[in-house]
C-alpha cells in the first residue's frame, strides 16, 4: 500500500492557486522531499494533508485513510513539526514531551518511558529540566522533532526543519532525520538544495503550485544534465530559462 | 481527559510568568488598599469604604485575567504551538474548555485573595465587612468571571500577539471607567445621563450591583449615597444578575465559535 495518495489535488485562495492539480504517491518508510522556492505551495500542500486546511478540489489518502473524511482516525497515525518552532516555551523539556504524549493517549506508565527513549535518541537529555524558551535554536528544533515523533507517527511532516540554524546544527538534525529513514514515512519541505540531496529517497520539485518534476536526486541531475542539484534545480524551475 | 491535559499545561504556563502574579493578583489588591486607605472618609466617603468597593474591584480585576488569557492564546497562535494540538486528537471542546479552565483559577483565586485582603483591611481600620455577604457577592460575578475569561478566549483568538494586547487594554479601561467601583454612578443620573446610561447597559456596573446586593447592602444605603431616588425596579439583584449571565453567554458563545472557526481555518 502506499503511504500517501495524492490525487489532482488544488488549493485555490480568492486570486492565486497556491497548489494546481497536484498528483503524487510516496512508499511506506520512503524520506520524500518538496522542494521549490518560496510561494511554490509546498507548506500549503502540508497543510492540506495534516488537515490544517481544505482542498479545493482534488483528494489525498494517508494510509488509505481520506483526508477530508478520516481526520479522527488519521490524527492518531501522523504528525508534524511545523516551521516555526510549536513548543509550550514556559514548560521543560520533560513536561512538554509528556504532554504531548497525552494528548495522544499514550497511557502513564508508557509515558515516561517513550519520553526517556525519545530524550536519549534526539540528544536532549541533559537539557530535559530546562524550560522550552531557554533552550537555543538546534534544541528548540530537535523538541519540535522530537514533539513530532513521540505519538510513533506512521507518517511524518517535517516543514523546512533546518531552517536557521547554524552548519553544525543542521548536520546533527540530518543524522538525526536519517536514523529515521525506512522506519516511518517522511514528507519534508526545504529549501535547502544539500538537503534535499543529502537525505531524501526521492525529490519533487514544486513550481507555481504544480509539481514539475520528480524523481531521485541523481535522476533529477541526469535528467538535466546539470553539474550540480541547485543548477538542476534552477533549470527544472525555470524551465531552462536561467 | 484532554480538556485536563491542556488545561494543566495552561496552569503551568500561567504559574511561570511572573507577569500574571503581578497583573492578576497584586494590581487588584494594592489599588484596593490604596483607594480604601487614602480616600476612605465615613462621613463624605463611604464610597470607598471596604464593603461598598469590594464588588467594583473585583469586577475590575477580573479585567486582568481576560489580559493574561488573550496573551496566552494568541502567543499560542503565532508560535504554531496551537496548529501542532489542532492536528492531534484534541477537540475544539478541549481547548476552549483548557484555555477557560486557566482564566477561571486565575478569576477564583483574586476573589479569595481580595475577599481576605478586604477582611484584613476592615478589621485594621474597624470598618464594616459582610462575611457571609462578601462571599455571595463573589458568587453572584461567576457570569462576570466568565465573560472577561471568554472575551480573553476570543481576542487571543482574532487579534495577533501585537495588537491584543492594546485591545484588551482598552476594556480593562472602559471597565474602570463604566464599573462603578470607585465612584457614585447613579450620581450622574441628571448630570450625564448618556454616561449612566452607557454604565447601566456595559456590563461592567452591573455586576458590581449584583456583587453590592448579593451581599446584602440595602437599597436604602445606595440610594442615599447617589442622593437619587428610584424605583424599585430600578435596583433589583435579578437584573443585574441577568444582564451579566446574558454577556456572558453571548461572549461564551462567541468565543467557541470563533475559535472553532480558527480550528478550521478555511475549511467549508
Amino acid at each position: 500500500m502506499k503511504s500517501i495518495e495524492i490525487k489532482s489535488l488544488s488549493k485555490k485562495y480568492k486570486d492565486l492557486i497556491a497548489v494546481d492539480n497536484l498528483s503524487l504517491s510516496i512508499e511506506e518508510g520512503e524520506l520524500y522531499s518538496l522542494l521549490g522556492v518560496n510561494g511554490a505551495g509546498k507548506s500549503t500542500t502540508v497543510n492540506m494533508l495534516c488537515g490544517l486546511t481544505n482542498p479545493t478540489s482534488g483528494d489525498a489518502f494517508l494510509l488509505g485513510f481520506d483526508i477530508k473524511k478520516d481526520r479522527n482516525a488519521l490524527s492518531k497515525l501522523i504528525n508534524v513539526s511545523p516551521q516555526e518552532t510549536a513548543i509550550a516555551p514556559k514548560l521543560s523539556v520533560w513536561e512538554n514531551l509528556l504532554f504531548v504524549a497525552s494528548i495522544y493517549g499514550i497511557e502513564k506508565g508508557e509515558r515516561e518511558i517513550k519520553t526517556k527513549n525519545i530524550l536519549a535518541k534526539m540528544g536532549l537529555e541533559e537539557v530535559k529540566n530546562k524550560k522550552a524558551e531557554l533552550l537555543s535554536g538546534g534544541m528548540k528544533r530537535r523538541l519540535s522533532i522530537a514533539l513530532a515523533l513521540i505519538s510513533d507517527p506512521k507518517i511524518l511532516f517535517l516543514d523546512e526543519p533546518t531552517l536557521g540554524l547554524d552548519v553544525l546544527a543542521r548536520r546533527e538534525l540530518w543524522k538525526i532525520i536519517n536514523d529515521l529513514k525506512g522506519k516511518i514515512t517522511i514528507v519534508l519541505t526545504t529549501h535547502y538544495m544539500e538537503e534535499a540531496e543529502a537525505l531524501s529517497d526521492r525529490v519533487g520539485i514544486m513550481a507555481k503550485g504544480k509539481l514539475v518534476a520528480e524523481g531521485t536526486p541523481s535522476s533529477l541531475l541526469e535528467e538535466t544534465g546539470a553539474t550540480s542539484f541547485e543548477d538542476a534545480f534552477v533549470q527544472l524551475v525555470s524551465g531552462g530559462a536561467l | 481527559m484532554n480538556t485536563l491535559y491542556f488545561a494543566k499545561r495552561n496552569i503551568k504556563e500561567m504559574l511561570r510568568d511572573p507577569l500574571s502574579y503581578v497583573f492578576a493578583l497584586a494590581l487588584p489588591v494594592v489599588l484596593f488598599a490604596l483607594l480604601n486607605g487614602v480616600f476612605y472618609n465615613p462621613q463624605n466617603a463611604f464610597w470607598f469604604s471596604v464593603d461598598m468597593m469590594f464588588a467594583g474591584v473585583l469586577t475590575f480585576s477580573y479585567s486582568f485575567a481576560m489580559l493574561f488569557l488573550t496573551i496566552l492564546v494568541s502567543k499560542d497562535k503565532s508560535s504554531a504551538f496551537l496548529s501542532r494540538l489542532f492536528i492531534s486528537p484534541m477537540k475544539t471542546k478541549d481547548f476552549v474548555l483548557g484555555y477557560l479552565a486557566v482564566g477561571l483559577s486565575i478569576t477564583l483565586g483574586q476573589s479569595v485573595i481580595l475577599y481576605f485582603t478586604a477582611w484584613i483591611i476592615s478589621a485594621i481600620r474597624s470598618e464594616s465587612f459582610v462575611i457571609g455577604g462578601n462571599i455571595l457577592a463573589i458568587l453572584s460575578q461567576i457570569p462576570t468571571m466568565l465573560t472577561f475569561v471568554s472575551l480573553g478566549v476570543l481576542f487571543g483568538t482574532l487579534f495577533s500577539e501585537k495588537a491584543a494586547p492594546g485591545i484588551t487594554s482598552a476594556i480593562i479601561s472602559s471597565c474602570g471607567l463604566f464599573c462603578g467601583a470607585w465612584m457614585p454612578v447613579e450620581s450622574f443620573a441628571l448630570s450625564a445621563k448618556g454616561f449612566y446610561i452607557l454604565c447601566r447597559i456595559l456590563p461592567f456596573y452591573p455586576s458590581t450591583m449584583a456583587g453590592r446586593l448579593a451581599s446584602g447592602l440595602s437599597k436604602n444605603t445606595l440610594e442615599s449615597l447617589g442622593k437619587i431616588g428610584f424605583s424599585f425596579g430600578e435596583y433589583d439583584f435579578l437584573i443585574s444578575f441577568f444582564t451579566s449571565l446574558a454577556y456572558c453567554i453571548i461572549f461564551l458563545s462567541l468565543a467557541i465559535i470563533f475559535f472553532g472557526k480558527m480550528k478550521r481555518k478555511d475549511k467549508k
